[in-house]
């Protein structure tokens, strides 16, 4: 009995001895990276920081200036890159072939931010099964919700779609972005003048997901703007599929967010791409 | 049977001997139209015994002094003590003598003349044998487990029913010994053994307490809610009695629970037993011999087990014995109800949320038959809890840039349909089937399958709108949001008692969990007779499936000594497959395995029977690691003196099947299974200790147990993807089974981290057992730290971690009412937080937020509290209860949200504390044929 009588408090004290455990959070210091390099081009890197999780209302992201910058590449090609804004870093010089191995460096808050990333190759293979396709425009600037359609109705419209292939033996990443390249290009959809009831206005790209498929089909319906649109086929790193990583933004099962950077956040990625061109025609 | 109504004959005759000679023949005394006005109770007794000639005896000092003032009309002798004890709330009670004589006497004075004789009327005529026989319950016939019996002036000559009621006491010092039976929720009975009783088949009728009080029930006799005092770390209890507390639609044993100390009670989201420490899935549950694998109806908010099925639950803190193996923290053992096997019987609870209905009866001469379900419906109280989990959803998809958002605007059509589906629900269905051919062999065949479907889905099309509609084309978009998951379970167990020394409990048995979460946006666009469909999003299964063979033997090889043995095999297959975009497997796991084992232990007693020891062994063999594990367990109990109690327990335990719990029900399953490989995933092993003491008076317990748990490969797990970094690299660096041909895949298996675990603490209860209130106090201070060296540096306290939790429980009963209330206080829980967020754009032009999150577990929410309070007004055939849950209305802090918002195109960080459910009332309808 004696014995048990000691043996209790002996476990309470157990309890309260101290432990170094997490319990302190300590702000974070981790510039944030964004650079994506391809063959034959310039490199243009933005640094910034985090956005301060604080109890201040003026917490916000800034660039981060007067950094040394270091690219070296496997080629035995290096170089630095100069501020070309307030943290913009850019190159004078291209980068190499597809294949060659790239790292970036340089020093911040007294620690060395590294990272390091392989060119891609070239798409192969990449077709569309079509050039151009007709959309019909709609005119909705008259329209009020809860009124019916605009006058005069609709014209029928085929619903279009644009086919992609290339291959991709080896399954890796690939992903399909639009650019618009005309300026002044002319809505398809000419929106309610009172736009309180409807969505903001459409971007000029659309975007879906990075997939390791050898085929994707991009809806025509999609398109916003009569005109030239670059249909772009990159072939990616998977770090840059990791950034499409479902992101837990709860306490519950916060999630470390994914990055190839050595002391650092974002993304330093090699790409590369092929395009071909498609035309949205307006229908008579 | 025949024994049975013997000794039910033998028991009546001999209540007739001593009662009264004359009983028949002597008239009914009426007293006609009398009215008292102003007078004390003594003079209205003394005026009756004076004109009508009967008698009342009664000490003048326990009669009440006020005046009062009675009618009577034409009643008898007992009906006007009843009524006027009853109408007047006197602290009395009475006994007939006969139809005209009683003896009042205060409550208290009433226990001890209903007392048994001191001394017994014959002399011994046997001595030192072993005595068995079973516990039933006098109405029912319904056998009774793990009940109490003990010799009441020798309390260490004592043993438990076994699961179907049988027991043998050993050492029994003559036939002519008071016994004493008591079984939670049941009035205890004090039995005096005879010369003439049945030392082999000795049957003992408990009765249950009556919902309406009746006029003859005394304090003492009251019974206890929950029983904690009986075995190290085991806490005991009836569903019957947790009618009593407070509920929010569903009488939940499990929540039930949660309100003692050392089970975790500030879970609102998983009605899993959080037991000193662990997490839900390091708690065996077993229902009728079956595992279940996932208890949770409604996101957790009740559990899948239905009181009204259920006759007994026994929750093994920590320290449990080597019948039981395969989980680290604690065993939930519950036992379905047989059915009525004198009667036919029905019954029906009504709620807010949802109906729930059995029906028990004889079939035949040897079967009995019970049947229990429950469906919810989409009343007001459903969806305030459905909301309550299903609303975070709606934000966070928003902010999430899966999915066809890019597809903006599309081409500006706004006016399509849009349909929300409305088909969540849950239900569940137990049912059970005994057949008792004869006096030793008993078989039953238990169902369970329980089904929650949380649908949460819209569609949109274009159809019907303008020249669309002729043309045979069209535009459909569907948003998945479904969560569904079930158990199925059966087992088909066959008892035999070969005689009163050896007893076998075999069983085969399955059970199947599955669990679906389509969280997924499918665009479909036909044109003329073809159709495209692009799938967006996460889908996720999770199916498993465990086949058992179980047996179990009881041994009394020699007095003093009970032997238990047993072997059990499972083989579980589980099946995860977790696919993303429709083209994208994520995660595909196909897993079998087989756990084999054996145990063998002793129950014994030494000096002079006031220590119990039960020394083990359990051996394991799992063939995914193919290696045997051995598991050493011991507990005792010293019986210090009649009032306190040493108890202690030691042991090793493994784990070989774990679940990966993500709580998120916004981001996927919310859990899965997966089998342990030896690797990646280790077999997960704890070593307990635990010591403590209980002082137990007649009404008040005093308890404290001390615990330490020791783990070793424990997992975490988080969607943290490590991608390799060459593209190009076959297979994606070491993702093996997960990536199909990935190259610069992402790799999946660096998702689980591995790591250990410390778990210190301390529970402490005082009850009190009996009385008009009854109740507790628990306290728990613990301690639950991880070691991860993947995850973080430094160790962290685990996501369970909560240091104090106080639970008080109070219930008071008057007449025909029950008044509870709970307060649960309890620390909060760790959380990760965020260092701060940053944007990034991506390749085609759009921007996506991240979030970077601090140490791990380095925060802490604010304190958890609580009140939930109910009454209920008991009536012959049920219960209408009426409960409030969160009666302050305490805004309880579930997690935290981050998002990134823009305000004029600067971004901003935005934090939402997602809570828990306010204040919520209920209303509860029980009625029930008998």
């Amino acid at each position: 009995m004696k014995k048990i009588l000691v043996f209790f408090p002996l476990l309470v004290i157990g309890l309260s001895a101290c432990l170094e455990v997490n319990d302190v959070v300590n702000p974070g210091d981790k510039p944030v990276i964004e650079a994506y390099l391809a063959p034959g081009h310039t490199v243009s890197m933005k640094v910034f920081t985090e956005i301060p999780y604080t109890t201040e209302d003026s917490a916000y992201s800034e660039p981060i200036s007067g950094l040394k910058i270091k690219i070296t590449g496997s080629d035995g090609n290096s170089f630095y890159l100069t501020e070309t804004e307030t943290g913009v870093y850019e190159s004078t010089q291209k980068l190499g072939v597809a294949g060659t191995t790239y790292a970036m460096s340089f020093e911040h808050n007294g620690r060395t931010i590294a990272a390091e990333t392989i060119l891609p190759g070239k798409p192969e293979g990449y077709s569309m099964d079509v050039t151009e396709i007709y959309r019909v425009a709609r005119d909705f600037s008259s329209f009020t919700p809860g009124q019916g359609p605009p006058q005069g109705g609709f014209q029928q419209e085929q619903f279009s779609s644009i086919n992609l292939t290339w291959n991709n033996p080896e399954n890796l990443y690939h992903f399909i972005a639009a650019q618009l390249l005309d300026e002044n290009a002319t809505q398809i959809v000419t929106r309610p003048s009172s736009d309180s009831n409807f969505p903001q206005r459409p971007p000029r790209r659309f975007n879906n997901q990075p997939i390791q498929t050898e085929s994707a089909t991009v809806n025509g319906q999609s398109f916003e703007y009569f005109g030239r649109y670059a249909i772009i086929l990159y072939k990616l790193n998977a770090d840059y599929a990791a950034l499409y990583e479902n992101q837990n933004t709860t306490s519950q099962n916060i999630s470390t967010p994914v990055s190839t950077i050595t002391n650092g956040l974002g993304i330093f990625t090699g790409i590369n791409a092929d395009t071909l061109l498609l035309t949205v025609k307006r229908q008579q | 049977m025949n024994v049975l109504k013997n000794f039910t004959f033998a028991c009546l005759f001999l209540n007739f001997l001593l009662t009264n000679d004359s009983f028949a023949q002597q008239k009914v005394i009426k007293i006609k139209s009398e009215r008292f006005t102003d007078m004390t109770f003594k003079s209205i007794l003394e005026e009756l015994q004076w004109k009508y000639g009967v008698r009342i005896k009664f000490a003048e000092k326990d009669l009440p002094q006020q005046k009062i003032s009675l009618w009577i009309d034409n009643q008898t002798l007992n009906e006007l003590l009843e009524t006027s004890i009853s109408n007047f709330n006197m602290d009395l009670t009475y006994k007939m003598e006969n139809p005209n004589s009683a003896t009042l006497l205060k409550k208290s004075e009433l226990i001890v003349s209903l007392k048994e004789p001191t001394t017994s009327q014959f002399q011994p005529t046997r001595k030192n044998f072993l005595l068995s026989g079973k516990i039933i319950e006098q109405n029912s016939g319904e056998t009774l487990p793990f009940a109490t019996v003990f010799v009441t002036d020798r309390p260490e000559i004592s043993t438990q029913s076994n699961v179907d009621g049988y027991f043998s006491l050993q050492n029994v010092p003559s036939d002519t010994v008071l016994l004493k039976v008591s079984y939670v929720g049941y009035l205890s009975k004090t039995v005096r053994l005879k010369p003439s009783s049945s030392l082999t088949n000795f049957t003992i009728e408990l009765k249950a307490e009556p919902n309406e009080l009746e006029a003859l029930v005394v304090e003492a006799e009251k019974t206890e809610m929950v029983q904690a005092n009986q075995v190290v770390g085991m806490v005991k209890m009836t569903p019957r009695n947790i009618a009593k507390l407070p509920n929010v639609g569903e009488k939940d044993p499990f929540r039930a629970f949660q309100l003692m100390p050392g089970v975790s009670a500030s879970n609102e989201s998983s009605s899993g037993l959080y037991v000193r420490g662990g997490t839900p899935d390091q708690t065996l549950v077993l229902y009728d011999g079956f595992t279940v694998y996932n208890v949770d109806h409604l996101f957790g908010f009740f559990s899948a087990f239905n009181y009204n099925a259920i006759k007994d639950i026994q929750l093994y803190k920590g320290g449990f014995d080597a019948r039981f193996g395969g989980r680290i923290s604690a065993v939930a053992e519950i036992t379905g109800k047989e059915g009525n096997n004198k009667k036919f019987n029905a019954g029906v609870d009504l709620s807010l949320l949802s109906t729930n209905a059995y029906v028990e009866s004889p079939l035949g001469k040897n079967v009995t038959l019970l049947v229990a379900a429950r469906r919810s419906y989409k009343g007001p109280l459903y969806n305030k809890i459905f909301n309550k989990f299903t609303d975070s959803e709606t934000t966070t998809n928003q902010q999430q840039p899966q999915g066809p958002g890019g597809f903006g605007g599309r081409g500006g059509f706004n006016n399509f349909n849009t349909t929300q589906k409305a088909a969540s629900y849950f239900y569940d269905l137990n049912s059970k089937i005994t057949f008792k051919p004869n006096k030793k062999d008993i078989y039953s065949l238990s169902f369970f399958n329980g089904t929650d479907n949380m649908d949460n889905s819209s569609t949109s099309s274009f159809s019907g709108f303008g020249p669309f509609q002729n043309s045979g084309d069209g535009l459909g978009n569907a948003t998945n949001d479904i969560s569904q998951w079930g158990n199925t379970g059966t087992s088909f167990k066959w008892s035999r008692r070969y005689n009163n020394k050896l007893y076998s409990n075999t069983l085969v048995s399955f059970s199947n969990y599955y669990s679906e979460r389509d969280n997924t946006r499918s665009i479909s666009i036909t044109r003329n007779d073809s159709s495209f469909t692009s799938r967006f999003g996460r889908y996720e299964t999770n199916k498993l499936q465990d086949f058992s063979f179980k047996t179990d033997w009881e041994y009394k090889f020699f007095p003093n000594h009970q032997l238990e043995f047993g072997s059990m095999i499972t083989y579980n297959q589980i099946k995860f497959n977790y696919t993303q975009n429709d083209t994208t497997t994520i995660l595909n796991r196909d897993d079998a395995g087989t756990l084999a084992a054996f145990y063998l232990q002793d129950r014994f007693r030494l000096m002079n029977e006031k220590l119990e020891l039960i020394p083990g062994f359990r051996f394991n063999y799992f063939d995914l690691t193919k290696k045997v594990y051995t598991e050493p367990r011991l507990t005792f109990n010293y019986q210090y003196n009649p009032e306190i109690k040493i108890k202690g327990g030691a042991g090793i335990y493994n784990q070989f099947i774990k679940q990966i719990n993500r709580e998120d029900i916004t981001n996927g399953n919310r859990n899965f299974w997966i089998l342990a490989n030896g690797s990646t995933l280790p077999v997960t092993q704890s070593r307990h200790l635990i010591m403590g003491a209980a002082y137990e008076r007649k009404n008040y317990l005093f308890d404290i147990e001390f615990y330490q748990k020791k783990n070793i490969g424990i997992t975490e797990y988080t969607l943290r993807f490590v991608p390799s970094f060459s593209a190009g690299n076959p297979g994606g660096g070491p993702g093996g089974p997960g990536v199909p041909g990935g190259g610069g895949g992402l790799s999946t298996e660096e998702t689980f981290f591995n790591g250990d675990e410390t778990i210190r603490g301390v529970d402490i209860l005082a009850q009190k057992k009996f009385g008009s209130v009854t109740g507790w106090l628990g306290y728990t201070l613990a301690q639950a730290v991880r070691n991860v060296s993947a995850f973080s540096d430094k160790p962290y306290y685990a996501d369970q971690d909560v240091r104090h939790q106080f639970k008080a429980v109070a219930t008071y009963s008057v007449k025909h009412w029950d008044l509870s209330g709970t307060w649960i206080y309890s620390t909060g829980r760790p959380y990760t937080s965020i260092i701060g967020a940053y944007d990034i754009t991506l390749l085609d032009g759009t921007t996506k937020s991240f979030t970077n999150p601090t140490d791990k577990n380095a925060n802490r929410l604010p304190a958890y509290h609580r009140m939930d309070v109910s009454v209920n007004y008991n009536f012959k055939n049920g219960t209408l209860g009426f409960s409030v849950f969160n009666l302050y209305n305490r805004t309880n802090i579930w997690y935290k949200r981050f998002e990134v918002v823009r305000e004029d195109g600067v971004s901003l960080l935005q934090t939402t504390d997602v809570t828990y459910l306010g204040i919520t009332p209920n209303l509860t309808l029980s009625l029930k044929l008998r």
